[in-house]
């Protein structure tokens, strides 16, 4: 795909801040399991916490593609931070900015995006993954609170966060037309993190569990409409698609960038390892894949900004981008071999973090649902 | 020290689905995998403790299909010296009592100076055959026996009673001992000694070398699941709404 | 399943195989993972049990069984934890029956020998994709070897007392005590984490001649076949966990094991199952009747550490979110089958020496 001008620019920019100021941490994020607020920090300096926002919140005023070039290129070298990035702005900052009213706007929306305040998004929980619609998180109002009591477990980002907006019903026999969105803040009486997620992959990004424990909320503090959380939340998911599409992406390119590397040095038995059909053949297959995974991002992404129905192309996105990312990094290692295995390069732990995105914001299987409705219809 | 012990192969049913089969009379047991009965296998390591503490030989005795042959190979792999079975299918159906008596007329013609056999099998769980067999032989037993020493032509032994009491007897020999598990620490066998054991004879008696008459006293009409009466109901919602609901249906019942 | 027959022989010892593993293994096999160290006393037991010696000749203090008979033990292991099935896999192919085949009477009587008293041997590898800087080379000085820039791995390494390095050019092996002067390296690694697998370098070493041997294909089809039987126990695990979960675990009411998508996932793992015991067993079986087993060993380990693969993604795809933790075993099968997939090399190699015995 032919990028105008205006979004090679926007490339170029964003691949040397990753290449130059991301790359040389993504080791060791994943080592120490670190949670990287310098490189958060300077992100927002770069106004890349908030692309898609207008310049009157703080953003950067971009649309949907610059910001999907931007996920894919830092995961491209760190996954985590990649994660962050995306978990930031599409679940953090896009519900505020959709749902919001113009007070709470000024009050979360743009601390967020001016990176003062790292922002969460909180729907799973225990017993609803997939079934999203089975939240048990319950909201009650009380005067001018509501209460809420509940778990929601798998949150990026969750402890780190200082702003969640989440969702809770305030009647679970209404099932999704129950549920409403709100907002907490950290530091709330009633609200702790419980541990954080041990995991196969992304461990420099947090992965946390919310406790709601009667914990009050002004009224405020709802994001639209009481029984529309399930919108604001489906609204959020399916954007969210993309950059978590893009992620995929950007982790597969990754690993392709490292066999690139790795094949125009090695040699077997004295021959350069880049004349090897076998590796040839592997490498000509996942860079295709790959651009056909771009092309499908890209267009959900300009589909959205020129605001025509994107639900059916982000879920293509989010479910082929990660199909195929998968697939790369696991050829990675069958190119690399035992080398691949250590920390030397970078491939094992690309193969770590592309799994989770064949199953965050909707897996694979979910994914497909949402297609074939959209094709052969409900 | 000559020791007898009697080992059972045993369907594994603790973690299977059980079910009845048409006859109503038996389990289905084509998906269960079978293996030695658990008590016996502690009977069959205190009998090779025992040989390898005053020297002699042990004897294993399986009454058994054709597959109990591979139960009592692990056996002689532990450090049996002699293998015996008798070919179940000529005795079908079998009690407690019929079992015991087979058994008896087998171990009244070899050397003993112990018997052994695990206190329950697993499967039919009736704990008769020990008891059994040394009444029919005239010597002393002891079931449920979790110690085990021999001194002086006499055996020293604890056994489990009730409430978490515990019994010291002193037995003369020769004697029958019904061991609790738990007893001592059943061995593996190594795979040399496996490679060993499948090659050795194992020695298979039929109804044609029992005399007289076995007889069951008891016969088995029917083997049932319980079938399930009360309801169990799962409460959902919040902490709050649990408590509130379980409340309700305890006032409901009256016990509050 | 009338396709694999086990004899009475082989069918004892996966019985013992599989209490012993049940009674003592499966309550520390998550511990040991933790960990990640060498589990030294599970090692000791295995010894005992004859399980670390299974085809070195009795004249040995072998056990002098079959490649069935470690396939049946490798698996049963590996079910419960993949890094205990390798080192045993090692031991027994690449150090136990390296030596009883190809080794010399001095090295049978100093090495072979105390395998069953409990010493590990180790295998020293670099891979073969490489920077030719890093591959092991010798040269003849007098009556030694010298030999010199060698950088790779050795497996069981963290407890080996003596290492036999591969040099795939001159197919020779060369057996060094664990004093020769190696640069011996922990060392990060995605997966088989108990296994003791860890780094050497060294600038230069001199070897006694004697030290050296030749080998053949044999011994890799073997170590392929062995690999192999670790990652059927894997890929069982696998699907194992992924059956018991789909059961259990409610979505939109109902449990998930009734969604057409969550089955695909776990037949796709059932027949991939299915097929690698048939590809393990007949290659066992092979080996056993002295046939050619190149073909088939090449065949079975592309074949079988794959579905290791798939049975590892699979199994973390249906456990959803919990599968990425580590309060589940499924990421780390994920992990384990894909060090076992390329850690004795590429698979593109193994398909490139099918392509070869079947084409060229």
């Amino acid at each position: 795909m032919i990028l105008s001008k205006r979004y090679q620019e926007f490339q170029d920019w964003v691949r040397q801040f990753a290449r130059k100021e991301v790359a040389p941490r993504a080791k060791e994020l994943d080592k120490k399991e670190e949670f990287p607020r310098d490189l958060v920090k300077r992100m927002a300096e770069l106004k890349m916490l908030g692309i898609f926002i207008p310049e009157e919140y703080g953003g950067a005023g971009l649309d949907t593609l610059c910001y999907a070039i931007a996920v894919e290129e830092v995961g491209r070298v760190c996954g985590s931070t990649g994660i962050f990035l995306a978990a930031h702005s599409s679940l953090g900052v896009f519900p505020i900015y959709h749902a919001g009213d113009e007070k709470q706007k000024s009050r979360w929306l743009i601390p967020l995006v001016k990176g003062e305040k790292i922002g969460s998004f909180g729907l799973t929980e225990p017993n609803a993954g997939s079934d999203a619609a089975a939240t048990r998180t319950t909201a009650r109002l009380e005067g001018d609170f509501y209460v809420i009591n509940g778990i929601k477990r798998f949150i990026t980002s969750g402890s780190i966060a200082d702003i969640i907006v989440f969702t809770a019903t305030q009647d679970p026999s209404k099932g999704h037309r129950g549920i409403s969105a709100f907002v907490v803040e950290k530091g709330t009486r009633g609200f702790s993190y419980g541990r954080n997620e041990d995991k196969l992959g992304l461990r420099g990004s947090i992965t946390s569990e919310l406790i709601f424990e009667d914990c009050r909320i002004p009224k405020e503090n709802l994001l639209g409409k009481e029984g529309e959380g399930f919108k604001v939340f489906m609204d959020t998911l399916d954007g969210g698609r993309i950059s978590i599409g893009a992620l995929a992406l950007g982790i597969g390119e990754g690993a392709l960038d490292a066999i690139i590397n790795f094949v125009q040095q090695a040699q077997e038995s004295g021959q350069p390892l880049k004349k090897n059909q076998w590796i040839q053949s592997m490498v000509a297959e996942i860079a295709t894949e790959l651009e056909s995974a771009r092309l499908l991002v890209y267009q959900a992404a300009q589909l959205k900004d020129v605001g025509i129905p994107f639900i059916k192309e982000s879920a293509m996105a989010k479910y082929y981008a990660s199909k195929v990312g998968m697939k790369a990094t696991s050829i990675a290692l069958e190119i690399f071999g035992a080398d691949g295995l250590t920390d030397e390069y970078p491939v094992e732990r690309f193969m770590r973090d592309e799994k989770l995105m064949e199953i965050g914001e909707g897996t694979s299987e979910i994914q497909k649902i949402v297609i074939a409705r959209q094709i052969l219809g409900k | 020290m000559e020791i007898v012990v009697c080992i059972k192969r045993v369907p594994q049913t603790a973690e299977a689905e059980v079910k009845v089969d048409p006859s109503g009379r038996d389990i289905v047991k084509d998906r269960l995998t079978f293996d030695i009965n658990e008590a016996d296998s502690y009977a069959l390591e205190q009998a090779i403790l025992l040989k390898e503490k005053y020297g002699g030989s042990v004897t294993a005795i399986s009454l058994g299909p054709a597959e109990a042959e591979d139960t009592l190979r692990i056996a002689l792999a532990k450090g049996a010296d002699n293998a015996l079975r008798i070919k179940e299918e000529d005795f079908t159906p079998l009690d407690g009592y019929k079992t015991a008596l087979i058994l008896y007329n087998i171990i009244k013609d070899l050397k003993y100076n112990v018997i052994l056999t695990g206190c329950i099998a697993t499967d039919d769980g009736y704990s008769q055959v020990g008891p059994i067999i040394a009444e029919l032989l005239g010597i002393p037993h002891a079931t449920l026996v979790t110690e085990l020493e021999i001194k002086d032509e006499k055996a020293e032994v604890v056994r489990e009673l009730e409430g978490g009491l515990l019994e010291r007897l002193e037995i003369n020999l020769p004697a029958l001992f019904a061991v609790q598990t738990g007893i001592n620490e059943p061995r593996y066998a190594s795979l040399l000694a496996i490679r060993r054991a499948a090659k050795k004879e194992i020695k298979t008696l039929g109804g044609a070398d029992i005399q007289g008459e076995v007889k069951s006293l008891s016969v088995l009409e029917k083997l049932y699941v319980p079938p399930v009466e009360r309801r169990a109901e799962i409460l959902s919602g919040s902490m709050d709404e649990i408590s509130e609901k379980l409340v309700q249906i305890i006032k409901e019942k009256g016990l509050l | 399943m009338g396709l694999i027959i086990f004899n009475d022989e082989q069918t004892l010892i996966q019985n013992e195989v599989k209490k012993f593993v049940k009674d003592k293994l499966s309550p520390i096999a998550d511990e040991i993972d933790k960990k990640e160290k060498f589990p030294e006393e599970i090692i000791t037991t295995l010894t005992e049990l004859g399980l670390m010696t299974i085809m070195v000749p009795e004249d040995y203090k072998g056990a002098g069984l079959d490649c069935t008979s470690l396939c049946i033990a490798a698996e049963e292991l590996s079910k419960e934890c993949a890094s205990i099935g390798l080192v045993m896999v090692v031991n027994n192919c690449l150090v136990g029956y390296a030596l009883s085949r190809y080794g010399t009477q001095f090295q049978k009587t100093q090495y072979l020998n105390s395998l069953s008293d409990g010493v590990i041997g180790g295998y020293g590898f670099c891979p073969e994709i490489n920077n030719p800087e890093r591959l092991l080379k010798s040269e003849k000085k007098g009556g030694n070897f010298v030999l010199s820039r060698g950088n790779g791995f050795i497996l069981n390494g963290a407890v080996a007392e003596f290492i036999l390095f591969s040099n795939f050019q001159e197919k020779k092996f060369l057996l060094f005590p664990k004093q020769a002067g190696l640069k011996l390296k922990n060392q990060y690694i995605l997966g088989m984490r108990s296994a003791g697998i860890v780094r050497f370098e060294f600038n230069q070493i001199e070897v006694p001649e004697t030290s050296s041997f030749s080998f053949d294909n044999k011994v890799f089809d073997l170590a392929y076949i062995g690999f192999s039987a670790v990652g059927l126990g894997i890929a069982r695990a696998a699907l194992d966990s992924a059956i018991k979960y789909a059961k259990e675990r409610k979505q939109f009411g109902r449990p998930i094991c009734e969604f057409p998508m969550v089955q695909e996932l776990i037949t796709k793992m059932k027949i991939a199952v299915e097929t690698s015991r048939l590809l393990v067993y007949e290659s066992a079986k092979c080996f056993d009747n002295n046939e050619d087993s190149s073909l088939i060993a090449n065949i079975t380990r592309v074949y079988v550490t794959e579905t290791a693969v798939l049975c590892g993604l699979n199994a973390i795809q249906v456990y959803g979110g919990y599968g990425y933790t580590k309060d589940y075993p499924v990421e780390r099968y994920l992990r384990d089958a894909k060090t076992l997939q390329v850690l004795l090399g590429q698979p593109y190699l193994a398909k490139s020496l099918i392509a070869k015995e079947i084409l060229l």
